[in-house]
C-alpha cells in the first residue's frame, strides 16, 4: 500500500503544478485573483450558509418530527435540495435566453414545484408501501394474518 | 458566538463509511469529466499530433454527453460527502509541531481540492446556461482548474487510502472508525442515506443536465435544462447575437473557396446548382446537449475539386461574424476528406434559418459544434 499511497501522492502533485501553472501562464493577474476570490466565496457560501443551515434541519427534523416522518422528510429534503443546488444556474433565468430562443426556454420555479411534487408522491408512497409491507410480512410470521 | 467543536456533531451517519462510499462513485463521476474534458479539450486543439477521429460520428456527442452528466451527478455527491465530513473542519490543530504541521499540509491540500470542486462544478453549471458574471476565460479557467482538482484528489486518496480501504472492506454501519462523539441516530440508516445519494444524483442529472434533453421522453422532463428542444434543433449564438443578419441576408453573398493562387466564390444558388449529399449527422455542443439532423449540401470536398485541392490538407473555415472565438476554425485534414463533411445548405428538408447558419454553414461528423462554423464566408487550403 505504500508504494501505491506515494505513487498517488506523486501523480497528484504533478497534476497540481501542472493545473497551477495553466492557471497563471493563461491568466492576467487580475482574473488569477477574481479566480480565487470565486473559489473562496464558494467554500463560504457552502461552510458558513448551506452546511449550518442543513444542521438545523437535520436537527429539527430529528427533535420536532414523530419518528416515522424522520426518514422521509429528510429524504425528500436531500432530493429537493439537490435539484435546487444543481439547478441554481437556471432557476431565476427564465426566459432569460434574450434574443436566442433555444435558451433558458423554460419556467424553472414551476418546474422546480413539479419535480418537488413527484420527489414528495413519490417518497410518501415509497415509504407507505415498504411500512405496509413490513406489516403484512410481521402478521403472516405471526400467524395472526389470513395469508397461507 | 464561538465556533462549533468536532464533538458537536453526534449524527453517526457523519462517518467515514458514509464518506468512503458515497467519494468512490464521486471520485468516479470526477475521473469521467476529467477524462471527457480532456477529449473535448483535444478536440478543439489546433494542432493534433494525432488527428482525432471522424468515425463514429457520435463519438463526440456520447463523450460531452457524458462530461455533463456526470459533472451534474457529481453535484448531490459532493453535497453529501462534505455533510459526511463536515465535523472535521472544526477538529481541534495538533499541539506538537510536527503533526500541526502535516495537519496543515493535509487541511490545506484539502481546501484546494474542496475549493476547486466546488468552483469547477458551478462554473461548468453555469457555462451550461450561458451565465457569465466573471472577466476570466471559461474554457481556460475549467481546464486548469480540472488537473488542480484531479491533482488534490490524488493526493486526498494517497492520504485516506488506509481508511478508505478499511470502510470500504467493512459492513457500513461498522463503528469503529467513528469518532467518539458520533453515538447518535440520524433519521435513516447510513445504507438508506447512501442510496439517497445515489437518487438525487439520478434526479439531476435527468431534471437538470443538458444532455439528457437528448432523449426523446427525458427532454419533457427535464424540468431544469436550459435547453427544452421545443423549437427543435438549439442555437448556441444567433444570427443577430453576432451581427450577421445584414451580411447573410445580402444578394451580393459569395462563399469563397480558395487554394494558393486559385479561387472560386459561389453564391448560394450556384452552392445549390452543385451536386448535393445528405447526410444524417449529430450537431454536439460542449454544454452537453445534441441533436440529430438530416443535413444537405455539398460536400466539402466537391467544392474544393473545383479549386484543385488535392487531398490531405487542413482548411480554414472563416464565417462572415465579425468576432468571437468560432469566427475562424481550422478543419483537420481527415475531416475535410471525409465524404459526410458538407458546406449545409438544408436542415430537415428546409433551407437553413439564419441562426442555423444561413445561407452555408460547416457540419462534419464527430466534431465539436462550437468549430461547425456558421455562416460560412470564406474557405482556405492551408
Amino acid at each position: 500500500m505504500r508504494r501505491t499511497r506515494i505513487a498517488l501522492a506523486g501523480a497528484g502533485l504533478l497534476f497540481l503544478g501542472y493545473g497551477g501553472w495553466l492557471m497563471v501562464r493563461w491568466q492576467s493577474v487580475g482574473q488569477l485573483a477574481e479566480v480565487v476570490g470565486w473559489a473562496a466565496g464558494g467554500v463560504l457560501l457552502h461552510d458558513a450558509v448551506l452546511a449550518p443551515l442543513t444542521f438545523g434541519t437535520g436537527w429539527l427534523i430529528r427533535r420536532r418530527l414523530p419518528r416515522w416522518a424522520a426518514a422521509p422528510a429528510a429524504v425528500t429534503l436531500i432530493l429537493v435540495g439537490s435539484l435546487v443546488v444543481a439547478g441554481f444556474s437556471v432557476l431565476g433565468r427564465s426566459h432569460g435566453g434574450g434574443k436566442n430562443h433555444t435558451l433558458l426556454d423554460r419556467d424553472y420555479p414551476a418546474g422546480l414545484l413539479f419535480a418537488t411534487a413527484v420527489v414528495v408522491g413519490g417518497v410518501a408512497a415509497g415509504y407507505a408501501l415498504a411500512r405496509g409491507l413490513r406489516r403484512t410480512r410481521g402478521r403472516l410470521t405471526d400467524g395472526t394474518g389470513h395469508g397461507r | 458566538m464561538t465556533l462549533p467543536r468536532e464533538s458537536d456533531f453526534t449524527s453517526r451517519l457523519r462517518s467515514a463509511a458514509v464518506a468512503a462510499r458515497v467519494g468512490l462513485w464521486l471520485g468516479i463521476c470526477f475521473a469521467v469529466a476529467f477524462v471527457t474534458g480532456l477529449i473535448s479539450h483535444y478536440a478543439q486543439a489546433s494542432h493534433q499530433l494525432v488527428p482525432f477521429p471522424t468515425h463514429p460520428a457520435w463519438g463526440y456527442r456520447l463523450t460531452q454527453g457524458l462530461h455533463v452528466v456526470s459533472g451534474t451527478a457529481a453535484i448531490p455527491l459532493l453535497l453529501v460527502k462534505l455533510w459526511a465530513v463536515y465535523p472535521k473542519l472544526f477538529q481541534a490543530m495538533p499541539r506538537r509541531l510536527g503533526p500541526a504541521i502535516r495537519s496543515g499540509l493535509e487541511r490545506g491540500s484539502m481546501a484546494v481540492l474542496v475549493a476547486g470542486s466546488i468552483l469547477e462544478l458551478a462554473i461548468g453549471t453555469m457555462n451550461v446556461a450561458q451565465w457569465y458574471i466573471w472577466h476570466f476565460d471559461f474554457k481556460r479557467t475549467h481546464y486548469a482548474l480540472a488537473w488542480i482538482v484531479i491533482g488534490a484528489l490524488l493526493v486526498h486518496v494517497a492520504v485516506k487510502l488506509p481508511i478508505i480501504r478499511s470502510a470500504l472492506g467493512s459492513d457500513i454501519e461498522e463503528t469503529a472508525l467513528d469518532r467518539p462523539a458520533a453515538v447518535g441516530h440520524g433519521a435513516m440508516s447510513r445504507r438508506a442515506l447512501v442510496r439517497t445519494s445515489w437518487l438525487a444524483a439520478v434526479l439531476a442529472v435527468v431534471a437538470g443536465s443538458s444532455a439528457a434533453g437528448t432523449a426523446p421522453v427525458l427532454n419533457r422532463i427535464a424540468v431544469l435544462s436550459a435547453r427544452s428542444r421545443r423549437y427543435g434543433v438549439p442555437i448556441n449564438r444567433t444570427a443577430s447575437q453576432v451581427g450577421v443578419v445584414a451580411s447573410a441576408t445580402s444578394s451580393s453573398y459569395r462563399c469563397e473557396v480558395r487554394h494558393g493562387g486559385n479561387a472560386s466564390s459561389f453564391s448560394r444558388a450556384e452552392l445549390q446548382a452543385l451536386p448535393q449529399a445528405t447526410h444524417t449527422l449529430p450537431i454536439a455542443c460542449v454544454e452537453g446537449w445534441s441533436a440529430d439532423g438530416t443535413w444537405t449540401g455539398v460536400p466539402l470536398r466537391t467544392l474544393l475539386d473545383h479549386v484543385g485541392a488535392p487531398r490531405g490538407h487542413a482548411v480554414r473555415v472563416t464565417s462572415l461574424q465579425q468576432a468571437g472565438s468560432d469566427r475562424q476554425t481550422e478543419l483537420p485534414a481527415d475531416f475535410v476528406d471525409d465524404p459526410r463533411t458538407l458546406v449545409a445548405l438544408m436542415l430537415d428538408g428546409e433551407p437553413l434559418s439564419l441562426d442555423h447558419g444561413y445561407p452555408a454553414r460547416l457540419i462534419a461528423p464527430d466534431r465539436p459544434g462550437a468549430l461547425q462554423t456558421k455562416w460560412i464566408a470564406r474557405i482556405e487550403v492551408l
